[in-house]
């Protein structure tokens, strides 16, 4: 059964379209990437998915409910991370959760879900108004996941995260998920999206560009990484074999070389470093611009001929 | 539904309890009642109910601001600082939020009043050795009801609100216009309904003028108030419609939160 399942789902302000027609389908177990530039209506699809807006037309169901008639079952079994929430500047951590287990009607123990999401112990009895982003955020996250949720929905989970932070997130997903939480992880960044998830989905325009797994989405839009390295001596080896290598080219004490697979670049290195010394490495991505630009190449249409996927 | 809106109300309590609002909620009619009873005082009042009278005119004009600062951010404040998204990302109704914050913004008015009632007992027996328990009574059980009508109008006024500014904006007017203006020109109000009644040939009798100024809360607070200080029906006089004016603060402490939550169910929080 489709976890989260989107028909047509449209939502049009006075001259704006937020959302064009978006079919989304997210499996029981995955964990979903929904990766999109700010604007692109990421917040405005997930809205409607928990009732807080109404879709102009179109529908969802989550769970098998449908989220415009069937809201409070869908937000009994789901966890959400809402965006452009705020915690209540006098109530405390505890305070906050005790509030949500008596909504869920569950029995959690507050202080085991904040140790999960790393608010630290004598933080819990302040009041909220105390905290910093990076604090209310983790409270957020233990909000969440009150009532074990059978979906847990994340709206840039990472934002006022420092990178350890970002880590502990990534972390709790691949808890969750391995507990069989389906996750849908939504973030403009790519990095956040791609070492947790099992499927990525990008939307722009209100539109879903593209669905696919991370690795097909790399080999689709031939996202390279560039690796120059400096070295005394242009070495005699070939790197052309190593798989995920696609380019090389020496240009005086300069070798470029580009790869498809993020794995090929330590090989790379070490293989350089066994017959020459390398003086500097530097590293440049494929930028997620670079990517959306591609994904939404000539009008929104999926370069490659690769078809939108669509799952029954 | 009853769970989830005690549990909303008792949170709510519990941060209002925590803000300046209640407690400035509080000191405000406090200090209110002290000013009055003294001022009353002053002049030729030698008892207490003949205090209580000449205070009406004041707490029709006071208690409107204690209930609608007690309610008129209930929502809309939420709105605006997204908590309400923190709120209703979870299994809680739209209508169970409107409810549950009727039910602690008047607790919060209650509780404000209650400091203020017993400070004007306390001095009220100070200075004229008695108080009639009847009267008093009465006085602080209509009194309460106008106050609370008006917070409920203010959290209906909020659920209207995607902002503050908006909440206070129609808040605003609400006490301007049916609260100050009416006290100062229902008198104009009746003549408009006696003029059209002129034309098409009916004669407006004192009784159905006093309905009409009863329309609005305040009106409807000062006809009530019949009901306090002269419980006997032969006592008042005979155009009064005390029963009428109690009702009209029912229907308008009903009626406007109604309309709120039915544009709120289906408003757009985000």
């Amino acid at each position: 059964m489709a976890v989260i399942e989107t028909r047509d789902l449209t939502k049009r302000y006075d001259d704006v379209v937020a959302l064009d027609g978006l079919d989304l389908t997210v499996r029981e177990g995955e964990v979903f990437g929904f990766l999109g530039p700010n604007g692109a209506g990421k917040s405005t699809a997930i809205n409607i998915l928990l009732g807080l807006l109404t879709p102009t037309s179109g529908n969802g169901r989550v769970l098998g409910h449908d989220v415009r008639s069937e809201s409070r079952e869908v937000r009994r079994r789901i966890g959400i991370l809402p965006e452009g929430y705020s915690t209540y500047d006098r109530l405390t951590a505890r305070e906050h959760l005790d509030y949500a287990i008596a909504a869920k009607g569950t029995d959690d123990d507050p202080d085991a879900l904040l140790d999960r999401t790393g608010l630290a112990a004598e933080a819990r009895d302040r009041p909220a108004g105390e905290y910093s982003k990076g604090m209310c955020q983790r409270l957020a996250l233990a909000t969440a996941l009150v009532g074990d949720p059978d979906l847990l929905i994340l709206d840039e989970p990472s934002s006022g995260l420092d990178p350890s932070g970002m880590a502990d997130v990534r972390e709790l997903v691949r808890e969750e998920a391995a507990d069989g939480t389906t996750v849908f992880f939504s973030s403009h960044l790519l990095p956040a999206v791609e070492a947790v998830c099992d499927r990525v989905g990008i939307l722009r325009g209100g539109r879903l560009a593209t669905v696919d797994t991370v690795d097909g989405l790399r080999q689709t839009l031939r996202t390279e990484s560039t690796l120059t390295l400096q070295v005394d001596a242009e070495p005699k080896i070939d790197l052309a074999d190593i798989p995920g290598v696609s380019t090389v080219t020496t240009t005086d004490g300069e070798l470029q070389v580009t790869c498809t697979d993020p794995a090929a670049k330590a090989m790379v290195i070490s293989r350089v470093a066994t017959t020459t010394t390398v003086r500097d490495v530097t590293i440049e991505d494929a930028s997620l611009d670079d990517l959306f630009e591609t994904v939404t190449a000539s009008d929104g249409a999926v370069p490659e001929g690769r078809p939108l996927e669509v799952d029954a | 539904m009853t769970a989830s809106v005690l549990r909303i109300a008792r949170h709510d309590f519990l941060n209002v309890r925590r803000s300046r609002l209640l407690w400035g909620v509080v000191a405000a009619y406090a200090m209110f009642t002290v000013l009055l009873v003294i001022s009353g005082a002053t002049s030729d009042i030698t008892g207490a109910t003949q205090l209580l009278v000449g205070v009406t005119g004041v707490t029709a004009v006071v208690l409107p601001v204690v209930g609608i600062v007690a309610g008129y951010l209930a929502i809309a404040g939420e709105r605006e600082d997204g908590t309400i998204t923190y709120r209703l990302g979870l299994p809680d109704s739209r209508l169970a939020l409107v409810v549950g914050k009727l039910l602690s913004r008047g607790a919060t008015v209650m509780l404000g009043l209650g400091a203020g009632f017993a400070v004007a007992l306390g001095l009220a027996f100070a200075m004229f050795g008695s108080v009639d328990p009847g009267v008093f009574g009465r006085f602080v059980a209509i009194s309460t009801v106008f106050a609370l009508t008006n917070a409920a109008v203010a959290v209906g006024l909020s659920a209207l609100s995607a902002s503050r500014a908006r909440a206070m904006t129609l808040a605003g007017g609400f006490y301007v216009v049916g609260d100050v203006l009416w006290l100062i020109g229902s008198g104009y109000v009746v003549d408009a309904v006696e003029t059209v009644g002129g034309v098409v040939g009916v004669t407006v009798s004192a009784r159905e003028a006093a309905l009409v100024t009863a329309l609005s809360p305040v009106g409807a607070y000062l006809e009530a108030m019949e009901l306090a200080f002269a419980p006997a029906e032969a006592a008042r006089a005979a155009d009064a419609v005390p029963w009428f004016g109690f009702g009209m603060l029912l229907v308008w402490g009903v009626a406007v939160p109604a309309v709120g939550y039915w544009r709120f169910r289906t408003a757009e929080l985000a």
